[in-house]
Protein backbone atom coordinates (compact mmCIF):
# COMPACT_ATOMS: atom_id res chain seq x y z
CA UNK A 1 0.00 0.00 0.00
CA UNK A 2 1.29 3.59 -0.96
CA UNK A 3 2.69 5.73 2.45
CA UNK A 4 2.09 9.03 2.26
CA UNK A 5 1.89 9.56 -1.51
CA UNK A 6 -1.69 8.51 -0.19
CA UNK A 7 -2.26 11.42 2.02
CA UNK A 8 -1.28 13.97 -1.26
CA UNK A 9 -3.84 11.68 -3.44
CA UNK A 10 -6.53 12.52 -0.81
CA UNK A 11 -5.74 16.21 -0.57
CA UNK A 12 -5.29 16.46 -4.18
CA UNK A 13 -8.60 14.75 -4.95
CA UNK A 14 -10.51 16.60 -2.29
CA UNK A 15 -10.33 19.54 -3.70
CA UNK A 16 -12.64 19.24 -6.53
CA UNK A 17 -15.21 17.90 -3.95
CA UNK A 18 -14.44 20.61 -1.36
CA UNK A 19 -15.19 23.00 -4.71
CA UNK A 20 -18.11 21.80 -5.31
CA UNK A 21 -19.46 22.46 -2.02
CA UNK A 22 -18.19 25.52 -2.18
CA UNK A 23 -20.60 26.40 -5.17
CA UNK A 24 -23.27 25.03 -3.91
CA UNK A 25 -23.45 27.15 -0.83
CA UNK A 26 -23.17 30.05 -2.37
CA UNK A 27 -25.82 29.53 -4.76
CA UNK A 28 -27.75 28.87 -1.48
CA UNK A 29 -27.09 31.85 0.47
CA UNK A 30 -27.81 33.60 -2.85
CA UNK A 31 -31.04 31.91 -3.25
CA UNK A 32 -32.10 32.77 0.09
CA UNK A 33 -30.88 36.48 0.24
CA UNK A 34 -32.41 37.06 -2.80
CA UNK A 35 -35.66 35.66 -1.81
CA UNK A 36 -36.13 32.64 -4.95
CA UNK A 37 -37.23 30.48 -2.21
CA UNK A 38 -39.45 31.22 0.84
CA UNK A 39 -37.62 31.43 3.95
CA UNK A 40 -39.74 28.81 5.91
CA UNK A 41 -39.32 26.34 3.07
CA UNK A 42 -36.03 26.82 2.55
CA UNK A 43 -33.80 28.32 5.11
CA UNK A 44 -30.39 30.49 4.58
CA UNK A 45 -27.42 28.84 5.40
CA UNK A 46 -26.19 30.72 8.39
CA UNK A 47 -29.70 30.20 10.00
CA UNK A 48 -28.99 26.39 9.63
CA UNK A 49 -25.98 26.97 11.55
CA UNK A 50 -27.46 29.12 14.41
CA UNK A 51 -29.64 26.18 14.45
CA UNK A 52 -26.65 23.93 15.03
CA UNK A 53 -25.38 26.29 17.58
CA UNK A 54 -28.97 26.94 19.54
CA UNK A 55 -30.25 23.10 19.57
CA UNK A 56 -26.79 21.18 19.73
CA UNK A 57 -27.63 19.40 22.73
CA UNK A 58 -31.24 18.52 21.12
CA UNK A 59 -30.08 16.96 17.71
CA UNK A 60 -27.50 15.37 19.55
CA UNK A 61 -29.56 13.30 21.61
CA UNK A 62 -32.19 12.76 19.32
CA UNK A 63 -29.00 11.43 16.75
CA UNK A 64 -27.54 9.30 19.29
CA UNK A 65 -31.24 7.03 19.55
CA UNK A 66 -31.77 7.22 15.41
CA UNK A 67 -27.92 5.75 15.17
CA UNK A 68 -28.43 3.28 16.95
CA UNK A 69 -31.42 1.87 15.47
CA UNK A 70 -29.51 2.24 11.97
CA UNK A 71 -26.23 0.55 13.27
CA UNK A 72 -28.35 -2.35 14.75
CA UNK A 73 -30.74 -2.11 11.81
CA UNK A 74 -27.99 -2.36 9.84
CA UNK A 75 -25.76 -5.53 11.81
CA UNK A 76 -29.32 -7.43 11.55
CA UNK A 77 -30.20 -6.72 8.09
CA UNK A 78 -26.41 -8.02 7.29
CA UNK A 79 -26.83 -11.17 9.12
CA UNK A 80 -30.37 -11.75 7.84
CA UNK A 81 -29.05 -10.50 4.05
CA UNK A 82 -26.06 -13.07 3.92
CA UNK A 83 -27.65 -15.84 5.66
CA UNK A 84 -30.64 -15.74 2.83
CA UNK A 85 -27.71 -15.14 0.52
CA UNK A 86 -26.05 -18.21 1.27
CA UNK A 87 -29.25 -20.14 1.36
CA UNK A 88 -30.11 -19.09 -2.13
CA UNK A 89 -27.04 -20.87 -3.61
CA UNK A 90 -26.75 -23.45 -1.49
CA UNK A 91 -30.25 -24.63 -2.16
CA UNK A 92 -32.25 -24.42 -5.86
CA UNK A 93 -35.39 -25.23 -3.78
CA UNK A 94 -34.98 -22.20 -1.46
CA UNK A 95 -33.81 -19.85 -4.38
CA UNK A 96 -37.16 -21.18 -6.11
CA UNK A 97 -39.28 -19.70 -2.99
CA UNK A 98 -37.51 -16.98 -1.38
CA UNK A 99 -36.58 -14.75 -4.25
CA UNK A 100 -40.36 -14.15 -5.29
CA UNK A 101 -40.60 -13.24 -1.09
CA UNK A 102 -37.73 -11.31 -1.19
CA UNK A 103 -39.01 -9.42 -3.89
CA UNK A 104 -42.60 -8.56 -2.89
CA UNK A 105 -40.72 -7.42 0.50
CA UNK A 106 -38.83 -5.10 -1.42
CA UNK A 107 -41.13 -3.73 -3.52
CA UNK A 108 -44.05 -2.57 -0.66
CA UNK A 109 -43.79 0.61 0.46
CA UNK A 110 -42.40 0.46 4.01
CA UNK A 111 -43.88 3.79 5.14
CA UNK A 112 -46.97 1.66 4.87
CA UNK A 113 -46.06 -1.04 6.60
CA UNK A 114 -44.63 0.99 9.34
CA UNK A 115 -47.82 1.57 11.25
CA UNK A 116 -48.45 -2.16 11.07
CA UNK A 117 -45.60 -2.81 13.38
CA UNK A 118 -46.44 -0.03 15.84
CA UNK A 119 -49.19 -1.30 16.42
CA UNK A 120 -48.28 -5.05 16.76
CA UNK A 121 -44.50 -4.14 18.11
CA UNK A 122 -45.44 -1.47 20.54
CA UNK A 123 -43.48 1.92 20.58
CA UNK A 124 -40.48 0.91 21.32
CA UNK A 125 -37.47 0.95 19.73
CA UNK A 126 -38.49 -2.65 18.03
CA UNK A 127 -40.57 -1.43 15.34
CA UNK A 128 -37.63 1.29 13.80
CA UNK A 129 -35.15 -1.18 13.78
CA UNK A 130 -37.71 -3.63 11.78
CA UNK A 131 -37.98 -0.95 9.27
CA UNK A 132 -34.70 -0.25 9.01
CA UNK A 133 -33.75 -4.35 8.47
CA UNK A 134 -36.59 -4.95 5.90
CA UNK A 135 -35.36 -1.97 4.07
CA UNK A 136 -31.70 -2.38 3.80
CA UNK A 137 -31.18 -6.28 4.03
CA UNK A 138 -32.51 -6.42 0.22
CA UNK A 139 -29.14 -5.25 -1.45
CA UNK A 140 -27.27 -7.64 0.92
CA UNK A 141 -29.38 -10.33 0.18
CA UNK A 142 -28.80 -9.65 -4.05
CA UNK A 143 -24.88 -8.83 -3.87
CA UNK A 144 -23.96 -11.95 -1.37
CA UNK A 145 -25.90 -14.17 -4.05
CA UNK A 146 -24.00 -12.66 -7.01
CA UNK A 147 -20.79 -12.91 -4.91
CA UNK A 148 -21.25 -16.34 -4.05
CA UNK A 149 -22.17 -17.46 -7.55
CA UNK A 150 -19.04 -15.64 -8.86
CA UNK A 151 -16.22 -17.54 -7.68
CA UNK A 152 -14.02 -19.67 -10.00
CA UNK A 153 -15.26 -22.91 -10.43
CA UNK A 154 -11.97 -24.12 -11.61
CA UNK A 155 -11.08 -23.35 -7.39
CA UNK A 156 -13.96 -25.41 -6.49
CA UNK A 157 -12.85 -28.29 -8.51
CA UNK A 158 -9.59 -28.01 -6.86
CA UNK A 159 -10.93 -27.70 -3.42
CA UNK A 160 -13.00 -30.76 -4.44
CA UNK A 161 -10.23 -33.07 -5.44
CA UNK A 162 -8.22 -32.09 -2.55
CA UNK A 163 -11.08 -33.50 -0.23
CA UNK A 164 -12.12 -30.15 1.18
CA UNK A 165 -15.70 -30.36 3.15
CA UNK A 166 -18.13 -27.90 2.23
CA UNK A 167 -18.13 -25.74 4.89
CA UNK A 168 -13.82 -25.49 4.78
CA UNK A 169 -14.91 -24.59 0.41
CA UNK A 170 -17.26 -21.77 2.01
CA UNK A 171 -15.13 -20.31 4.23
CA UNK A 172 -11.71 -20.68 2.69
CA UNK A 173 -12.96 -19.80 -0.97
CA UNK A 174 -16.33 -19.00 -1.73
CA UNK A 175 -16.75 -16.27 0.79
CA UNK A 176 -13.93 -14.33 0.41
CA UNK A 177 -14.28 -14.87 -3.41
CA UNK A 178 -17.51 -12.96 -2.42
CA UNK A 179 -16.65 -10.08 -0.59
CA UNK A 180 -15.95 -7.68 -3.13
CA UNK A 181 -18.99 -7.97 -4.20
CA UNK A 182 -20.51 -8.22 -1.02
CA UNK A 183 -18.78 -4.49 0.26
CA UNK A 184 -20.67 -3.27 -2.57
CA UNK A 185 -23.96 -4.52 -1.18
CA UNK A 186 -23.26 -3.64 2.37
CA UNK A 187 -22.53 0.30 1.20
CA UNK A 188 -25.62 0.65 -0.33
CA UNK A 189 -27.32 -0.96 2.71
CA UNK A 190 -25.96 1.24 4.84
CA UNK A 191 -27.19 4.41 3.72
CA UNK A 192 -30.71 2.23 3.40
CA UNK A 193 -30.23 1.90 7.37
CA UNK A 194 -30.46 5.07 8.00
CA UNK A 195 -34.09 5.97 5.51
CA UNK A 196 -34.99 2.51 7.45
CA UNK A 197 -35.07 3.94 11.11
CA UNK A 198 -36.05 7.71 10.05
CA UNK A 199 -38.97 6.15 8.59
CA UNK A 200 -39.89 4.45 11.16
CA UNK A 201 -40.06 6.96 13.65
CA UNK A 202 -41.92 9.25 11.53
CA UNK A 203 -44.65 6.89 12.02
CA UNK A 204 -44.35 6.37 15.75
CA UNK A 205 -41.94 7.51 18.41
CA UNK A 206 -40.65 9.97 20.82
CA UNK A 207 -37.42 10.38 20.02
CA UNK A 208 -35.27 10.17 16.97
CA UNK A 209 -34.11 12.21 14.47
CA UNK A 210 -37.19 11.13 12.29
CA UNK A 211 -39.65 12.74 15.08
CA UNK A 212 -37.26 15.95 15.01
CA UNK A 213 -37.85 16.19 11.99
CA UNK A 214 -41.88 15.53 12.06
CA UNK A 215 -42.09 18.43 14.97
CA UNK A 216 -39.91 20.68 12.84
CA UNK A 217 -41.93 20.44 9.80
CA UNK A 218 -45.14 21.07 12.27
CA UNK A 219 -43.66 24.20 13.56
CA UNK A 220 -42.85 25.44 9.83
CA UNK A 221 -39.22 24.94 11.71
CA UNK A 222 -36.74 24.89 8.44
CA UNK A 223 -33.94 25.35 10.01
CA UNK A 224 -34.46 22.82 12.50
CA UNK A 225 -35.66 20.86 9.45
CA UNK A 226 -32.34 21.40 7.46
CA UNK A 227 -30.34 20.52 10.45
CA UNK A 228 -31.88 17.21 11.11
CA UNK A 229 -31.37 16.74 7.40
CA UNK A 230 -28.09 17.40 6.85
CA UNK A 231 -27.16 15.10 10.03
CA UNK A 232 -28.97 12.18 8.73
CA UNK A 233 -27.02 12.71 5.64
CA UNK A 234 -23.94 13.08 8.04
CA UNK A 235 -24.76 9.74 9.41
CA UNK A 236 -25.18 8.57 6.28
CA UNK A 237 -21.89 9.72 5.24
CA UNK A 238 -19.72 8.39 8.23
CA UNK A 239 -21.16 4.71 7.86
CA UNK A 240 -20.18 4.76 4.46
CA UNK A 241 -16.73 5.52 5.01
CA UNK A 242 -16.59 3.22 8.04
CA UNK A 243 -17.74 0.38 5.75
CA UNK A 244 -15.03 1.71 2.82
CA UNK A 245 -12.24 1.60 5.50
CA UNK A 246 -13.62 -1.38 6.45
CA UNK A 247 -13.22 -2.82 2.84
CA UNK A 248 -9.91 -1.46 2.59
CA UNK A 249 -8.55 -3.94 4.98
CA UNK A 250 -10.34 -6.73 3.78
CA UNK A 251 -10.00 -6.58 0.74
CA UNK A 252 -6.13 -4.69 0.00
CA UNK A 253 -5.34 -7.61 -2.76
CA UNK A 254 -8.83 -6.77 -4.91
CA UNK A 255 -7.89 -5.66 -8.03
CA UNK A 256 -9.67 -2.14 -7.60
CA UNK A 257 -7.26 -1.40 -4.64
CA UNK A 258 -3.92 -1.92 -6.96
CA UNK A 259 -4.54 1.48 -8.32
CA UNK A 260 -3.54 2.79 -5.43
CA UNK A 261 -0.60 0.82 -5.24
CA UNK A 262 0.61 1.90 -8.73
CA UNK A 263 -0.13 5.64 -7.82
CA UNK B 1 -47.98 13.55 -54.90
CA UNK B 2 -51.80 15.57 -56.88
CA UNK B 3 -53.50 12.76 -54.72
CA UNK B 4 -51.85 13.50 -51.69
CA UNK B 5 -52.16 17.48 -51.64
CA UNK B 6 -56.25 17.14 -52.33
CA UNK B 7 -56.44 15.04 -49.42
CA UNK B 8 -54.57 17.15 -47.58
CA UNK B 9 -56.27 20.47 -48.55
CA UNK B 10 -59.86 18.40 -48.00
CA UNK B 11 -58.48 17.60 -44.59
CA UNK B 12 -57.70 20.99 -43.41
CA UNK B 13 -60.71 22.78 -44.53
CA UNK B 14 -62.72 19.91 -42.69
CA UNK B 15 -60.72 20.91 -39.58
CA UNK B 16 -61.19 24.40 -40.14
CA UNK B 17 -65.02 23.85 -40.08
CA UNK B 18 -65.03 21.43 -37.34
CA UNK B 19 -62.85 24.27 -35.20
CA UNK B 20 -65.20 26.85 -35.72
CA UNK B 21 -67.91 25.38 -34.91
CA UNK B 22 -66.47 23.92 -31.58
CA UNK B 23 -65.72 27.95 -30.83
CA UNK B 24 -69.03 28.39 -31.44
CA UNK B 25 -70.54 26.25 -28.97
CA UNK B 26 -67.95 27.36 -26.59
CA UNK B 27 -69.06 30.88 -26.77
CA UNK B 28 -71.72 31.16 -24.40
CA UNK B 29 -70.37 31.09 -20.78
CA UNK B 30 -67.01 30.17 -20.39
CA UNK B 31 -66.50 28.50 -16.68
CA UNK B 32 -63.45 29.05 -14.76
CA UNK B 33 -61.87 26.38 -13.53
CA UNK B 34 -60.74 26.43 -10.03
CA UNK B 35 -59.52 23.51 -7.58
CA UNK B 36 -60.32 22.80 -3.77
CA UNK B 37 -57.97 20.86 -1.96
CA UNK B 38 -59.58 19.23 1.12
CA UNK B 39 -58.10 19.20 4.73
CA UNK B 40 -57.91 15.30 4.36
CA UNK B 41 -59.30 12.29 2.26
CA UNK B 42 -63.28 13.25 2.02
CA UNK B 43 -64.88 12.40 5.19
CA UNK B 44 -68.86 13.79 6.30
CA UNK B 45 -67.62 17.07 7.15
CA UNK B 46 -67.13 17.76 3.32
CA UNK B 47 -70.35 16.86 1.85
CA UNK B 48 -71.96 20.39 1.68
CA UNK B 49 -69.14 20.80 -0.95
CA UNK B 50 -70.29 17.83 -3.20
CA UNK B 51 -74.02 18.35 -2.78
CA UNK B 52 -73.17 22.15 -4.06
CA UNK B 53 -70.98 20.33 -6.88
CA UNK B 54 -74.20 18.02 -7.47
CA UNK B 55 -76.63 20.81 -7.60
CA UNK B 56 -74.49 23.02 -10.15
CA UNK B 57 -74.40 26.07 -7.28
CA UNK B 58 -70.62 26.66 -8.40
CA UNK B 59 -71.19 26.53 -12.17
CA UNK B 60 -74.04 28.94 -10.96
CA UNK B 61 -71.05 31.47 -10.21
CA UNK B 62 -69.59 30.26 -13.07
CA UNK B 63 -67.12 27.87 -11.66
CA UNK B 64 -66.17 24.74 -12.73
CA UNK B 65 -65.12 22.94 -9.53
CA UNK B 66 -62.67 20.34 -9.72
CA UNK B 67 -62.15 18.68 -5.60
CA UNK B 68 -58.84 17.09 -4.35
CA UNK B 69 -58.57 15.29 -1.21
CA UNK B 70 -55.91 16.56 0.61
CA UNK B 71 -53.02 14.91 3.19
CA UNK B 72 -53.51 17.86 6.00
CA UNK B 73 -54.59 21.40 6.68
CA UNK B 74 -50.75 22.05 6.70
CA UNK B 75 -50.39 20.69 2.87
CA UNK B 76 -53.03 22.38 2.19
CA UNK B 77 -52.23 25.73 3.30
CA UNK B 78 -48.83 25.38 1.11
CA UNK B 79 -50.34 24.36 -1.13
CA UNK B 80 -52.38 27.26 -1.81
CA UNK B 81 -49.73 29.24 -0.56
CA UNK B 82 -47.67 28.03 -4.18
CA UNK B 83 -50.35 28.62 -6.05
CA UNK B 84 -50.94 24.79 -6.98
CA UNK B 85 -54.96 25.35 -6.33
CA UNK B 86 -57.10 28.05 -5.87
CA UNK B 87 -59.06 26.94 -3.09
CA UNK B 88 -57.90 25.31 -0.05
CA UNK B 89 -60.04 23.97 2.83
CA UNK B 90 -57.94 23.64 5.84
CA UNK B 91 -58.19 24.87 9.53
CA UNK B 92 -57.28 27.79 11.14
CA UNK B 93 -54.14 26.77 13.30
CA UNK B 94 -52.63 26.06 10.12
CA UNK B 95 -53.22 29.41 8.38
CA UNK B 96 -52.14 31.15 11.75
CA UNK B 97 -48.85 28.67 11.23
CA UNK B 98 -47.91 29.58 7.95
CA UNK B 99 -49.14 33.34 7.51
CA UNK B 100 -46.51 33.75 11.05
CA UNK B 101 -43.80 31.78 8.93
CA UNK B 102 -44.37 34.25 5.94
CA UNK B 103 -46.51 32.26 3.46
CA UNK B 104 -49.27 34.64 1.66
CA UNK B 105 -52.10 33.28 2.19
CA UNK B 106 -55.47 34.38 4.08
CA UNK B 107 -58.46 32.85 5.38
CA UNK B 108 -61.66 34.03 4.00
CA UNK B 109 -64.42 32.49 6.07
CA UNK B 110 -63.85 29.75 8.54
CA UNK B 111 -66.96 27.30 8.95
CA UNK B 112 -66.16 24.98 11.66
CA UNK B 113 -66.32 27.95 13.72
CA UNK B 114 -65.78 25.65 16.73
CA UNK B 115 -63.14 22.50 16.98
CA UNK B 116 -63.80 19.44 16.66
CA UNK B 117 -60.66 18.51 18.69
CA UNK B 118 -61.77 16.13 21.04
CA UNK B 119 -60.37 13.14 23.19
CA UNK B 120 -61.96 10.31 21.78
CA UNK B 121 -62.12 6.34 23.52
CA UNK B 122 -64.37 3.60 24.17
CA UNK B 123 -66.77 4.04 25.95
CA UNK B 124 -65.71 1.09 28.38
CA UNK B 125 -62.89 3.38 30.06
CA UNK B 126 -65.57 5.18 31.65
CA UNK B 127 -63.65 8.75 31.54
CA UNK B 128 -66.34 11.96 32.07
CA UNK B 129 -64.56 14.81 33.13
CA UNK B 130 -60.84 15.34 31.71
CA UNK B 131 -59.59 15.00 35.87
CA UNK B 132 -60.53 10.92 34.54
CA UNK B 133 -57.47 11.35 32.16
CA UNK B 134 -54.82 10.80 34.98
CA UNK B 135 -52.64 7.92 34.01
CA UNK B 136 -53.95 7.27 30.70
CA UNK B 137 -52.22 6.80 27.21
CA UNK B 138 -53.17 9.60 24.81
CA UNK B 139 -52.15 8.88 21.46
CA UNK B 140 -51.38 11.83 19.39
CA UNK B 141 -49.37 12.91 16.12
CA UNK B 142 -46.16 15.32 16.61
CA UNK B 143 -46.45 18.00 14.53
CA UNK B 144 -50.00 18.70 14.34
CA UNK B 145 -52.15 21.25 15.43
CA UNK B 146 -54.44 18.79 18.22
CA UNK B 147 -50.62 18.21 18.96
CA UNK B 148 -50.01 22.04 19.44
CA UNK B 149 -53.19 22.71 21.61
CA UNK B 150 -53.50 19.74 23.75
CA UNK B 151 -51.15 21.62 26.41
CA UNK B 152 -53.94 24.43 26.09
CA UNK B 153 -56.55 22.05 26.95
CA UNK B 154 -54.51 20.08 29.99
CA UNK B 155 -53.19 23.02 31.37
CA UNK B 156 -57.37 24.54 30.96
CA UNK B 157 -58.40 21.90 33.16
CA UNK B 158 -55.57 21.99 35.79
CA UNK B 159 -53.54 18.61 34.68
CA UNK B 160 -49.85 18.48 33.85
CA UNK B 161 -47.80 16.52 31.04
CA UNK B 162 -47.08 14.37 33.91
CA UNK B 163 -50.90 12.86 34.20
CA UNK B 164 -51.00 11.62 30.44
CA UNK B 165 -49.03 9.08 29.10
CA UNK B 166 -48.69 10.52 25.48
CA UNK B 167 -47.76 8.02 22.46
CA UNK B 168 -46.88 9.49 19.22
CA UNK B 169 -48.64 7.81 16.07
CA UNK B 170 -49.33 8.77 12.61
CA UNK B 171 -53.10 9.97 11.96
CA UNK B 172 -54.24 6.32 10.43
CA UNK B 173 -52.03 4.86 12.88
CA UNK B 174 -53.92 6.55 15.17
CA UNK B 175 -57.22 4.59 14.61
CA UNK B 176 -55.51 0.80 14.04
CA UNK B 177 -53.70 1.69 17.97
CA UNK B 178 -57.49 2.73 19.85
CA UNK B 179 -59.30 -0.19 18.25
CA UNK B 180 -56.13 -2.73 19.22
CA UNK B 181 -56.60 -1.49 22.68
CA UNK B 182 -53.12 -0.28 22.60
CA UNK B 183 -53.74 3.00 23.61
CA UNK B 184 -56.40 4.37 26.06
CA UNK B 185 -57.44 7.44 23.82
CA UNK B 186 -56.59 9.14 21.43
CA UNK B 187 -56.78 13.21 20.19
CA UNK B 188 -59.09 13.26 17.13
CA UNK B 189 -61.67 15.39 15.69
CA UNK B 190 -64.96 13.85 16.91
CA UNK B 191 -66.67 14.44 13.30
CA UNK B 192 -64.08 12.48 12.02
CA UNK B 193 -62.92 9.51 13.68
CA UNK B 194 -65.86 8.98 16.15
CA UNK B 195 -68.33 7.72 13.63
CA UNK B 196 -65.80 5.55 11.63
CA UNK B 197 -64.13 3.38 14.91
CA UNK B 198 -67.79 3.06 16.03
CA UNK B 199 -68.27 1.71 12.68
CA UNK B 200 -65.26 -0.65 12.48
CA UNK B 201 -65.61 -2.18 16.47
CA UNK B 202 -69.35 -1.69 16.63
CA UNK B 203 -68.52 -0.38 20.13
CA UNK B 204 -69.38 3.43 21.70
CA UNK B 205 -67.19 5.95 21.36
CA UNK B 206 -67.43 8.91 23.83
CA UNK B 207 -65.62 12.07 23.84
CA UNK B 208 -64.21 15.15 25.60
CA UNK B 209 -64.65 18.14 23.40
CA UNK B 210 -61.79 21.01 23.86
CA UNK B 211 -64.88 23.35 23.17
CA UNK B 212 -66.85 21.93 26.29
CA UNK B 213 -63.40 22.29 28.37
CA UNK B 214 -62.20 25.55 28.10
CA UNK B 215 -60.42 25.57 24.52
CA UNK B 216 -62.58 26.51 21.97
CA UNK B 217 -60.84 27.93 18.52
CA UNK B 218 -61.62 28.30 15.27
CA UNK B 219 -61.23 24.81 13.06
CA UNK B 220 -62.04 24.46 9.09
CA UNK B 221 -62.26 26.95 6.76
CA UNK B 222 -61.70 28.71 3.28
CA UNK B 223 -58.06 29.60 2.55
CA UNK B 224 -56.45 31.56 -0.22
CA UNK B 225 -53.83 33.27 -1.51
CA UNK B 226 -53.10 36.80 -1.43
CA UNK B 227 -52.07 36.69 -5.13
CA UNK B 228 -56.06 35.28 -5.75
CA UNK B 229 -57.48 37.61 -3.65
CA UNK B 230 -55.35 40.52 -5.70
CA UNK B 231 -55.79 39.41 -9.37
CA UNK B 232 -59.04 37.57 -9.06
CA UNK B 233 -61.68 38.83 -5.95
CA UNK B 234 -64.11 38.33 -7.97
CA UNK B 235 -63.38 34.26 -8.16
CA UNK B 236 -63.02 34.08 -4.26
CA UNK B 237 -66.22 36.03 -4.24
CA UNK B 238 -68.27 33.82 -6.27
CA UNK B 239 -66.73 30.65 -4.73
CA UNK B 240 -67.32 31.87 -0.83
CA UNK B 241 -71.24 32.93 -1.98
CA UNK B 242 -71.20 29.14 -3.56
CA UNK B 243 -69.72 27.78 -0.68
CA UNK B 244 -72.10 29.31 1.75
CA UNK B 245 -75.27 28.14 -0.27
CA UNK B 246 -73.93 24.89 -0.70
CA UNK B 247 -73.74 24.66 3.39
CA UNK B 248 -77.07 26.29 3.85
CA UNK B 249 -78.81 23.84 1.57
CA UNK B 250 -76.83 20.89 2.87
CA UNK B 251 -77.76 21.46 6.45
CA UNK B 252 -81.56 21.82 4.99
CA UNK B 253 -81.29 18.42 2.86
CA UNK B 254 -79.04 16.50 5.32
CA UNK B 255 -79.72 12.83 3.52
CA UNK B 256 -79.00 14.29 -0.08
CA UNK B 257 -76.05 15.93 0.38
CA UNK B 258 -74.57 13.05 2.26
CA UNK B 259 -75.92 10.93 -0.71
CA UNK B 260 -73.66 13.21 -3.01
CA UNK B 261 -70.57 12.63 -1.63
CA UNK B 262 -71.12 9.13 -1.44
CA UNK B 263 -71.37 9.41 -5.30
CA UNK B 264 -68.95 12.11 -6.19
CA UNK B 265 -66.39 11.62 -3.64
CA UNK B 266 -63.52 8.65 -4.44
CA UNK B 267 -63.47 5.73 -1.35
CA UNK B 268 -65.55 7.95 0.60
CA UNK B 269 -66.46 6.57 3.88
CA UNK B 270 -69.82 4.31 4.36
CA UNK B 271 -73.14 6.19 3.89
CA UNK B 272 -74.09 5.64 7.82
CA UNK B 273 -70.52 7.40 8.61
CA UNK B 274 -70.89 9.88 6.73
CA UNK B 275 -74.22 11.13 7.75
CA UNK B 276 -73.32 10.72 11.39
CA UNK B 277 -70.36 12.61 10.45
CA UNK B 278 -72.13 15.44 8.83
CA UNK B 279 -74.72 15.45 11.31
CA UNK B 280 -71.76 16.17 14.41
CA UNK B 281 -70.25 18.75 11.84
CA UNK B 282 -73.24 20.71 11.34
CA UNK B 283 -73.12 21.00 15.29
CA UNK B 284 -70.02 23.16 14.82
CA UNK B 285 -71.16 26.08 12.24
CA UNK B 286 -71.61 29.01 15.24
CA UNK B 287 -69.91 30.62 18.21
CA UNK B 288 -72.23 32.80 20.36
CA UNK B 289 -70.82 35.68 18.70
CA UNK B 290 -71.68 34.59 15.26
CA UNK B 291 -75.12 32.73 16.08
CA UNK B 292 -77.98 33.89 13.49
CA UNK B 293 -75.64 34.26 10.37
CA UNK B 294 -74.58 32.62 7.93
CA UNK B 295 -71.98 30.04 7.96
CA UNK B 296 -68.18 31.27 6.69
CA UNK B 297 -69.32 35.11 8.49
CA UNK B 298 -66.51 35.43 11.13
CA UNK B 299 -65.71 38.55 13.30
CA UNK B 300 -62.95 39.74 14.31
CA UNK B 301 -63.16 38.44 18.38
CA UNK B 302 -63.17 34.94 17.85
CA UNK B 303 -60.59 35.10 15.19
CA UNK B 304 -58.50 37.24 17.98
CA UNK B 305 -59.62 34.46 20.80
CA UNK B 306 -57.49 31.67 18.15
CA UNK B 307 -55.03 33.96 17.62
CA UNK B 308 -54.59 34.30 20.93
CA UNK B 309 -54.51 30.89 22.14
CA UNK B 310 -52.00 29.72 19.20
CA UNK B 311 -49.44 32.53 19.97
CA UNK B 312 -49.34 31.17 23.26
CA UNK B 313 -49.20 27.72 22.50
CA UNK B 314 -46.92 27.65 19.49
CA UNK B 315 -43.75 29.42 18.56
CA UNK B 316 -45.62 32.46 16.96
CA UNK B 317 -43.70 35.77 17.97
CA UNK B 318 -45.50 38.50 17.00
CA UNK B 319 -48.75 37.62 15.91
CA UNK B 320 -50.60 40.70 14.72
CA UNK B 321 -54.64 41.14 14.52
CA UNK B 322 -56.65 39.50 12.64
CA UNK B 323 -56.47 41.00 9.63
CA UNK B 324 -53.42 39.24 9.22
CA UNK B 325 -55.01 35.82 8.87
CA UNK B 326 -58.34 36.67 7.77
CA UNK B 327 -60.12 38.77 5.30
CA UNK B 328 -63.76 39.10 5.51
CA UNK B 329 -64.82 41.10 2.95
CA UNK B 330 -65.24 38.44 0.51
CA UNK B 331 -67.95 36.70 2.27
CA UNK B 332 -69.78 39.99 3.13
CA UNK B 333 -72.00 39.72 6.24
Amino acid sequence: MAGSGSIRDTLEGAWRPALFLLGVLVLWSASTALGWVKPYLVPSPWAVVAEFHHDGALLAKHTEITLFETVVGFVVAVAVGLAFAVAIVYSRTVERTLYPLLLVAQVIPKIAVAPLFVVWLGFGIAPKILVAVLIAFFPVVISGVAGLRTVDPELLDLSATMGAPQWKTFLKIRFPAALPQIFAGLKVAVTLAVTGAVVGEFVGANQGLGYLLLIANGNLNAPLLFAGLIVMSLIGIVLFLLIEIAEKFALPWHVSRRRDLLA
Amino acid sequence: MHRLLRSFAALTVVLALCGSQAANAQSPKALKKATLMLNWYPYGEHAAFYYGLQKGFFKDEGIDLTIQPGGGSAKTVQAVAAGQIQFGWADAPSVIKNVSAGASVKSIGVFLQTTPASIEYFATQNIHKPSDLKGKTVAVTPGDALFQTFPAFLAANKLSPDDVHQVNIDPAGKLAALIEGKVDTLIGFFNDQAPTIEQRSGKKVDVLKFADHGVNFYGTGVVVSDDLLKSDAPLAKAFMKATIRSWEEAEKHRADAVAAEETLAEKAPPKDVLAHQFDLTLSLLHTPGSKGKKPGINNAKDWQNTIDLFAKYSEIKNAGPPSAYWDGSIAGS
